[in-house]
Protein backbone atom coordinates (compact mmCIF):
# COMPACT_ATOMS: atom_id res chain seq x y z
CA UNK A 1 0.00 0.00 0.00
CA UNK A 2 3.22 2.38 0.69
CA UNK A 3 5.08 3.28 -2.67
CA UNK A 4 8.16 0.94 -2.77
CA UNK A 5 10.44 4.06 -3.53
CA UNK A 6 10.26 5.07 0.17
CA UNK A 7 12.15 1.42 1.15
CA UNK A 8 14.71 1.43 -1.66
CA UNK A 9 15.50 4.66 -0.35
CA UNK A 10 15.58 3.06 3.52
CA UNK A 11 17.58 0.63 1.68
CA UNK A 12 20.30 2.32 -0.04
CA UNK A 13 20.62 4.61 3.28
CA UNK A 14 21.25 1.45 5.53
CA UNK A 15 23.91 0.32 2.52
CA UNK A 16 25.53 3.68 3.32
CA UNK A 17 24.99 4.93 -0.47
CA UNK A 18 25.23 8.70 -0.31
CA UNK A 19 22.62 9.88 -2.99
CA UNK A 20 19.68 7.54 -1.17
CA UNK A 21 20.73 9.12 1.77
CA UNK A 22 20.36 12.51 0.71
CA UNK A 23 16.79 11.62 -1.47
CA UNK A 24 15.96 10.24 1.91
CA UNK A 25 16.45 13.13 3.95
CA UNK A 26 14.94 15.48 1.25
CA UNK A 27 11.35 13.27 1.55
CA UNK A 28 11.21 13.42 4.95
CA UNK A 29 12.53 16.32 6.09
CA UNK A 30 9.75 18.90 6.44
CA UNK A 31 7.51 15.53 7.86
CA UNK A 32 10.49 14.96 10.52
CA UNK A 33 11.55 18.58 11.38
CA UNK A 34 7.27 19.64 11.25
CA UNK A 35 6.64 17.28 13.99
CA UNK A 36 9.65 17.94 16.11
CA UNK A 37 8.48 21.41 16.02
CA UNK A 38 5.15 20.93 16.74
CA UNK A 39 6.10 18.61 20.17
CA UNK A 40 9.00 20.73 21.03
CA UNK A 41 7.87 24.11 20.30
CA UNK A 42 11.39 25.76 19.65
CA UNK A 43 13.35 25.11 16.17
CA UNK A 44 16.57 25.20 17.53
CA UNK A 45 15.71 22.23 20.11
CA UNK A 46 13.40 20.62 16.70
CA UNK A 47 16.81 20.68 14.74
CA UNK A 48 18.64 18.89 17.54
CA UNK A 49 15.98 16.28 17.44
CA UNK A 50 14.97 16.04 13.59
CA UNK A 51 19.45 15.52 13.18
CA UNK A 52 18.74 12.78 15.65
CA UNK A 53 15.87 11.18 13.74
CA UNK A 54 17.32 11.03 10.55
CA UNK A 55 20.71 9.70 12.42
CA UNK A 56 18.97 6.72 14.15
CA UNK A 57 16.96 5.78 11.09
CA UNK A 58 20.22 5.38 9.31
CA UNK A 59 21.96 3.12 12.07
CA UNK A 60 18.52 0.80 12.43
CA UNK A 61 17.39 1.24 9.17
CA UNK A 62 17.71 -2.65 8.64
CA UNK A 63 15.75 -3.19 11.71
CA UNK A 64 12.97 -1.58 10.25
CA UNK A 65 10.12 -4.18 9.29
CA UNK A 66 7.97 -3.15 6.36
CA UNK A 67 4.70 -5.47 7.77
CA UNK A 68 4.76 -2.94 10.28
CA UNK A 69 3.57 0.12 8.82
CA UNK A 70 5.08 2.79 6.28
CA UNK A 71 8.58 4.41 6.13
CA UNK A 72 7.30 7.51 7.25
CA UNK A 73 5.44 6.01 10.25
CA UNK A 74 8.62 4.61 11.43
CA UNK A 75 10.79 7.56 11.07
CA UNK A 76 8.19 9.54 12.77
CA UNK A 77 7.84 7.78 15.69
CA UNK A 78 11.26 8.00 16.13
CA UNK A 79 11.51 11.29 15.84
CA UNK A 80 8.37 11.20 18.21
CA UNK A 81 10.37 9.35 20.88
CA UNK A 82 13.14 11.71 20.44
CA UNK A 83 10.87 14.68 20.88
CA UNK A 84 9.73 13.29 24.12
CA UNK A 85 12.87 12.40 25.77
CA UNK A 86 14.53 16.12 24.42
CA UNK A 87 10.94 17.24 26.40
CA UNK A 88 11.55 15.78 29.64
CA UNK A 89 15.42 16.58 30.18
CA UNK A 90 13.83 20.20 30.09
CA UNK A 91 11.18 19.06 32.90
CA UNK A 92 10.92 22.80 34.13
CA UNK A 93 8.63 23.66 30.74
CA UNK A 94 5.42 23.16 30.58
CA UNK A 95 4.26 21.17 27.40
CA UNK A 96 1.54 22.99 25.26
CA UNK A 97 -0.75 20.58 23.51
CA UNK A 98 -2.94 23.64 22.42
CA UNK A 99 -0.19 23.62 19.54
CA UNK A 100 -1.01 20.53 18.07
CA UNK A 101 -4.49 20.83 18.99
CA UNK A 102 -5.07 24.66 17.10
CA UNK A 103 -3.46 23.20 13.90
CA UNK A 104 -5.98 20.57 14.13
CA UNK A 105 -3.36 18.64 13.07
CA UNK A 106 -3.05 19.46 9.06
CA UNK A 107 -1.31 17.93 7.02
CA UNK A 108 -0.08 19.54 4.03
CA UNK A 109 2.87 18.75 0.86
CA UNK A 110 2.19 15.08 0.74
CA UNK A 111 4.10 13.33 -2.07
CA UNK A 112 1.87 13.04 -4.85
CA UNK A 113 2.78 9.30 -5.49
CA UNK A 114 1.53 8.94 -1.74
CA UNK A 115 -1.51 11.35 -2.06
CA UNK A 116 -4.45 9.33 -3.73
CA UNK A 117 -3.19 6.58 -0.26
CA UNK A 118 -2.41 9.48 2.06
CA UNK A 119 -5.30 11.56 1.49
CA UNK A 120 -7.98 9.08 1.76
CA UNK A 121 -6.78 8.18 5.21
CA UNK A 122 -5.82 11.08 6.54
CA UNK A 123 -8.77 12.44 5.74
CA UNK A 124 -10.55 10.37 7.46
CA UNK A 125 -8.67 10.14 10.59
CA UNK A 126 -8.86 13.61 10.82
CA UNK A 127 -12.77 14.04 10.36
CA UNK A 128 -12.78 11.30 13.27
CA UNK A 129 -10.43 13.60 15.44
CA UNK A 130 -12.84 16.48 14.51
CA UNK A 131 -15.72 15.19 15.96
CA UNK A 132 -14.39 14.52 19.66
CA UNK A 133 -15.19 16.07 22.23
CA UNK A 134 -12.35 19.06 23.05
CA UNK A 135 -11.15 17.17 26.41
CA UNK A 136 -10.85 13.51 24.79
CA UNK A 137 -9.03 15.35 21.46
CA UNK A 138 -6.95 16.68 24.46
CA UNK A 139 -5.97 13.48 25.91
CA UNK A 140 -5.31 11.65 22.57
CA UNK A 141 -2.71 14.52 21.73
CA UNK A 142 -0.93 14.35 25.10
CA UNK A 143 -0.76 10.64 24.57
CA UNK A 144 -0.06 10.41 20.91
CA UNK A 145 2.45 13.41 20.81
CA UNK A 146 4.00 13.47 23.85
CA UNK A 147 3.90 9.98 25.54
CA UNK A 148 2.08 11.13 28.78
CA UNK A 149 0.39 7.91 30.37
CA UNK A 150 -3.11 7.85 31.56
CA UNK A 151 -1.53 8.17 34.95
CA UNK A 152 0.19 11.40 33.98
CA UNK A 153 -2.55 13.06 32.29
CA UNK A 154 -4.99 12.66 35.39
CA UNK A 155 -2.50 14.47 37.14
CA UNK A 156 -1.86 16.76 34.55
CA UNK A 157 -5.46 17.50 33.88
CA UNK A 158 -6.74 17.00 37.51
CA UNK A 159 -9.68 14.23 36.76
CA UNK A 160 -9.77 10.91 37.71
CA UNK A 161 -7.44 7.66 36.40
CA UNK A 162 -10.15 6.45 35.06
CA UNK A 163 -11.43 8.84 33.34
CA UNK A 164 -8.48 9.69 31.65
CA UNK A 165 -8.05 6.25 30.62
CA UNK A 166 -11.46 6.55 29.09
CA UNK A 167 -10.83 9.75 26.95
CA UNK A 168 -7.62 8.31 25.41
CA UNK A 169 -9.45 4.99 24.60
CA UNK A 170 -12.76 6.75 23.07
CA UNK A 171 -10.63 8.85 21.03
CA UNK A 172 -8.38 6.03 19.72
CA UNK A 173 -11.00 3.36 18.94
CA UNK A 174 -12.82 6.19 17.23
CA UNK A 175 -9.61 6.72 14.45
CA UNK A 176 -9.32 2.82 14.81
CA UNK A 177 -13.04 2.73 13.72
CA UNK A 178 -12.23 5.43 10.78
CA UNK A 179 -9.39 3.07 9.66
CA UNK A 180 -11.28 -0.19 9.68
CA UNK A 181 -14.11 1.16 8.18
CA UNK A 182 -12.03 2.29 5.14
CA UNK A 183 -10.51 -0.85 4.46
CA UNK A 184 -14.10 -2.83 4.19
CA UNK A 185 -15.34 -0.14 2.25
CA UNK B 1 -12.27 -13.50 25.28
CA UNK B 2 -11.64 -14.07 28.50
CA UNK B 3 -10.22 -12.14 31.66
CA UNK B 4 -6.83 -11.50 29.96
CA UNK B 5 -8.45 -10.29 26.77
CA UNK B 6 -10.45 -8.08 28.35
CA UNK B 7 -7.74 -6.74 30.16
CA UNK B 8 -5.59 -6.59 27.48
CA UNK B 9 -8.33 -4.29 25.23
CA UNK B 10 -8.59 -2.14 28.02
CA UNK B 11 -4.76 -1.50 27.86
CA UNK B 12 -4.14 -1.85 24.18
CA UNK B 13 -5.04 1.95 23.44
CA UNK B 14 -2.28 3.33 25.66
CA UNK B 15 0.17 0.10 24.33
CA UNK B 16 -0.49 1.30 20.90
CA UNK B 17 0.01 5.20 21.68
CA UNK B 18 3.40 3.61 23.55
CA UNK B 19 1.89 5.67 26.42
CA UNK B 20 1.99 2.63 28.99
CA UNK B 21 4.21 1.68 32.09
CA UNK B 22 6.89 -1.46 31.66
CA UNK B 23 4.78 -4.15 33.98
CA UNK B 24 1.48 -3.40 32.17
CA UNK B 25 3.36 -3.49 28.92
CA UNK B 26 5.09 -6.84 29.72
CA UNK B 27 1.97 -8.17 31.09
CA UNK B 28 0.09 -7.45 27.40
CA UNK B 29 2.77 -7.87 25.00
CA UNK B 30 3.15 -11.66 26.80
CA UNK B 31 -1.05 -12.11 25.89
CA UNK B 32 -0.02 -11.04 22.52
CA UNK B 33 2.03 -13.42 21.75
CA UNK B 34 -0.73 -16.34 22.39
CA UNK B 35 -3.87 -14.40 21.62
CA UNK B 36 -4.32 -13.45 17.56
CA UNK B 37 -7.48 -11.73 18.23
CA UNK B 38 -6.46 -8.98 20.38
CA UNK B 39 -2.55 -9.18 18.11
CA UNK B 40 -4.92 -7.73 15.29
CA UNK B 41 -6.70 -5.26 17.75
CA UNK B 42 -3.74 -3.94 18.86
CA UNK B 43 -2.22 -3.72 15.49
CA UNK B 44 -5.19 -2.07 13.62
CA UNK B 45 -5.02 0.64 16.86
CA UNK B 46 -1.18 1.18 16.23
CA UNK B 47 -2.42 1.74 12.74
CA UNK B 48 -4.40 4.59 13.81
CA UNK B 49 -1.35 6.07 16.21
CA UNK B 50 0.65 5.73 13.16
CA UNK B 51 -1.46 7.70 10.77
CA UNK B 52 -1.82 10.32 14.03
CA UNK B 53 1.13 10.87 13.80
CA UNK B 54 1.33 11.62 9.95
CA UNK B 55 -1.24 14.01 10.20
CA UNK B 56 1.40 16.27 12.14
CA UNK B 57 2.15 19.39 10.39
CA UNK B 58 4.98 20.19 8.17
CA UNK B 59 7.31 22.45 8.39
CA UNK B 60 10.90 23.58 6.45
CA UNK B 61 13.72 23.06 8.28
CA UNK B 62 16.52 25.75 9.10
CA UNK B 63 18.98 26.04 6.01
CA UNK B 64 21.71 24.13 6.18
CA UNK B 65 19.91 20.69 7.86
CA UNK B 66 20.26 18.32 4.56
CA UNK B 67 23.83 18.54 5.21
CA UNK B 68 24.27 18.75 8.84
CA UNK B 69 22.36 15.44 9.25
CA UNK B 70 24.85 14.10 6.44
CA UNK B 71 27.95 15.24 7.74
CA UNK B 72 26.81 13.38 11.18
CA UNK B 73 26.01 10.66 9.61
CA UNK B 74 29.77 10.91 7.65
CA UNK B 75 31.11 10.96 11.09
CA UNK B 76 33.54 8.20 12.54
CA UNK B 77 33.45 9.86 15.99
CA UNK B 78 29.52 9.52 15.99
CA UNK B 79 29.64 5.92 14.01
CA UNK B 80 32.16 4.88 17.03
CA UNK B 81 30.16 5.55 20.25
CA UNK B 82 27.20 3.78 18.78
CA UNK B 83 29.41 1.03 17.53
CA UNK B 84 31.44 0.67 21.15
CA UNK B 85 28.03 0.86 23.44
CA UNK B 86 26.78 -1.95 20.92
CA UNK B 87 29.62 -3.99 21.03
CA UNK B 88 30.74 -2.98 24.80
CA UNK B 89 26.90 -4.59 25.70
CA UNK B 90 27.80 -7.84 23.70
CA UNK B 91 31.38 -8.28 25.33
CA UNK B 92 29.97 -8.33 28.49
CA UNK B 93 27.10 -10.40 27.33
CA UNK B 94 29.50 -12.87 26.52
CA UNK B 95 31.34 -15.20 29.05
CA UNK B 96 35.09 -16.09 29.37
CA UNK B 97 37.89 -13.78 30.34
CA UNK B 98 39.24 -14.02 26.66
CA UNK B 99 36.34 -12.80 24.41
CA UNK B 100 37.83 -11.50 21.40
CA UNK B 101 35.55 -12.41 18.89
CA UNK B 102 33.91 -12.11 15.15
CA UNK B 103 30.28 -10.80 16.17
CA UNK B 104 29.40 -12.61 13.09
CA UNK B 105 28.96 -15.91 14.43
CA UNK B 106 26.77 -14.55 17.26
CA UNK B 107 23.26 -14.18 16.17
CA UNK B 108 22.07 -12.48 19.25
CA UNK B 109 20.01 -9.58 19.18
CA UNK B 110 22.92 -7.17 19.21
CA UNK B 111 24.53 -8.69 17.20
CA UNK B 112 22.43 -8.56 14.55
CA UNK B 113 22.14 -5.02 15.29
CA UNK B 114 26.06 -4.38 15.42
CA UNK B 115 26.53 -6.87 12.00
CA UNK B 116 23.47 -3.92 10.06
CA UNK B 117 25.80 -1.08 11.78
CA UNK B 118 29.37 -2.44 10.45
CA UNK B 119 28.02 -3.09 7.01
CA UNK B 120 25.93 0.19 6.99
CA UNK B 121 29.51 1.76 7.90
CA UNK B 122 31.33 -0.44 5.46
CA UNK B 123 33.74 -1.69 8.06
CA UNK B 124 35.12 -5.17 7.76
CA UNK B 125 35.80 -6.31 11.43
CA UNK B 126 35.15 -5.07 14.58
CA UNK B 127 36.74 -7.44 17.15
CA UNK B 128 36.47 -6.99 21.62
CA UNK B 129 38.43 -8.01 24.07
CA UNK B 130 38.08 -7.97 27.55
CA UNK B 131 40.99 -5.47 29.71
CA UNK B 132 41.82 -7.76 32.64
CA UNK B 133 44.16 -7.63 35.48
CA UNK B 134 45.23 -10.75 36.98
CA UNK B 135 41.70 -12.86 37.18
CA UNK B 136 39.82 -8.85 37.42
CA UNK B 137 38.17 -7.48 34.48
CA UNK B 138 38.32 -4.06 34.33
CA UNK B 139 37.55 -3.17 30.67
CA UNK B 140 37.18 -3.35 27.52
CA UNK B 141 39.26 -2.80 23.91
CA UNK B 142 37.64 -3.07 20.79
CA UNK B 143 39.47 -3.04 17.24
CA UNK B 144 37.32 -1.14 14.27
CA UNK B 145 38.66 -2.12 10.90
CA UNK B 146 37.65 0.06 8.14
CA UNK B 147 38.33 3.64 6.44
CA UNK B 148 39.83 4.54 9.19
CA UNK B 149 40.11 2.03 11.87
CA UNK B 150 39.69 2.44 15.36
CA UNK B 151 40.47 1.78 18.42
CA UNK B 152 38.19 1.98 21.82
CA UNK B 153 39.23 1.50 24.85
CA UNK B 154 36.92 1.88 28.69
CA UNK B 155 38.81 0.72 31.83
CA UNK B 156 37.29 1.05 35.36
CA UNK B 157 39.34 0.44 37.78
CA UNK B 158 39.23 2.29 41.26
CA UNK B 159 42.47 4.25 42.33
CA UNK B 160 43.77 4.56 38.76
CA UNK B 161 44.58 8.35 38.16
CA UNK B 162 46.54 10.41 35.87
CA UNK B 163 46.99 9.37 31.92
CA UNK B 164 47.26 5.40 31.05
CA UNK B 165 49.38 5.05 28.23
CA UNK B 166 47.58 2.79 25.79
CA UNK B 167 50.15 0.18 23.32
CA UNK B 168 49.42 -2.20 20.82
CA UNK B 169 51.42 -5.56 21.21
CA UNK B 170 51.90 -6.28 17.18
CA UNK B 171 52.41 -9.98 15.92
CA UNK B 172 56.06 -8.97 15.05
CA UNK B 173 56.75 -8.71 18.68
CA UNK B 174 57.08 -4.68 18.34
CA UNK B 175 55.25 -2.68 20.58
CA UNK B 176 53.38 0.98 19.41
CA UNK B 177 51.68 3.75 21.55
CA UNK B 178 48.24 4.28 19.86
CA UNK B 179 46.73 6.79 22.36
CA UNK B 180 46.56 7.65 26.18
CA UNK B 181 43.54 7.36 28.32
CA UNK B 182 42.78 9.97 31.32
CA UNK B 183 41.46 8.47 34.22
CA UNK B 184 38.91 10.32 36.64
CA UNK B 185 37.98 8.97 39.54
CA UNK B 186 38.83 5.39 38.66
CA UNK B 187 37.04 5.47 35.46
CA UNK B 188 38.21 6.35 31.43
CA UNK B 189 37.82 5.85 28.25
CA UNK B 190 39.34 6.91 24.44
CA UNK B 191 39.05 6.19 21.39
CA UNK B 192 40.76 7.67 18.30
CA UNK B 193 41.89 6.35 14.49
CA UNK B 194 44.55 3.40 13.62
CA UNK B 195 47.24 4.04 11.41
CA UNK B 196 48.37 0.51 11.80
CA UNK B 197 46.79 -2.36 10.81
CA UNK B 198 44.09 -4.06 12.75
CA UNK B 199 44.82 -7.41 12.05
CA UNK B 200 48.48 -7.50 13.33
CA UNK B 201 47.81 -6.31 16.63
CA UNK B 202 47.96 -9.09 19.18
CA UNK B 203 46.91 -7.69 22.31
CA UNK B 204 46.21 -4.19 23.75
CA UNK B 205 48.18 -3.60 26.65
CA UNK B 206 47.71 -0.07 29.30
CA UNK B 207 50.67 1.12 31.16
CA UNK B 208 51.32 3.36 33.75
CA UNK B 209 53.92 6.10 34.12
CA UNK B 210 56.16 3.87 35.48
CA UNK B 211 55.64 1.61 32.34
CA UNK B 212 54.98 -1.48 34.64
CA UNK B 213 51.94 -3.00 32.33
CA UNK B 214 49.08 -2.77 34.47
CA UNK B 215 45.72 -3.78 31.84
CA UNK B 216 45.83 -6.63 28.81
CA UNK B 217 43.44 -7.65 26.14
CA UNK B 218 44.47 -10.47 24.49
CA UNK B 219 43.39 -10.53 20.82
CA UNK B 220 44.84 -13.32 19.73
CA UNK B 221 45.67 -16.54 21.02
CA UNK B 222 49.81 -17.19 21.65
CA UNK B 223 49.74 -20.10 18.34
ZN1 LIG C 1 -6.86 -11.92 23.81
Amino acid sequence: MWSASEEALLAGLAAGDQDSAVAFIRRFQRQVFGLALAIIGDAGGAEDVAQEAFLRAWRHAQAYDARRGSVAAWLLAITRNLAIDALRMRRAEPIHPERLMSMNLAATDVAPEDAAVASDSATRVRAAIGKLPENHKRALVLAAFYGRSAREISEAESIPLGTAKTRIRDAMLKLRAALVDEETR
Amino acid sequence: MNETCAETRELAPELALGAISGPERARVLGHLSSCVDCRLFVEELTEAADALLLLSPDAEPPLGFESKVLKSMASPRRSFRRLTALLAAAVIASAGTWAGFQLTHRPDPITKEYVATLRALGGQSLRAARLTTGQTVVGHALLYEGRPSWIFVDVAHAGDSGILTINAQLSDGSVVQVGGVRMNDGRGSWGGTLSIQVDSIDAVTIVDASGSRMYRAQFKHAE
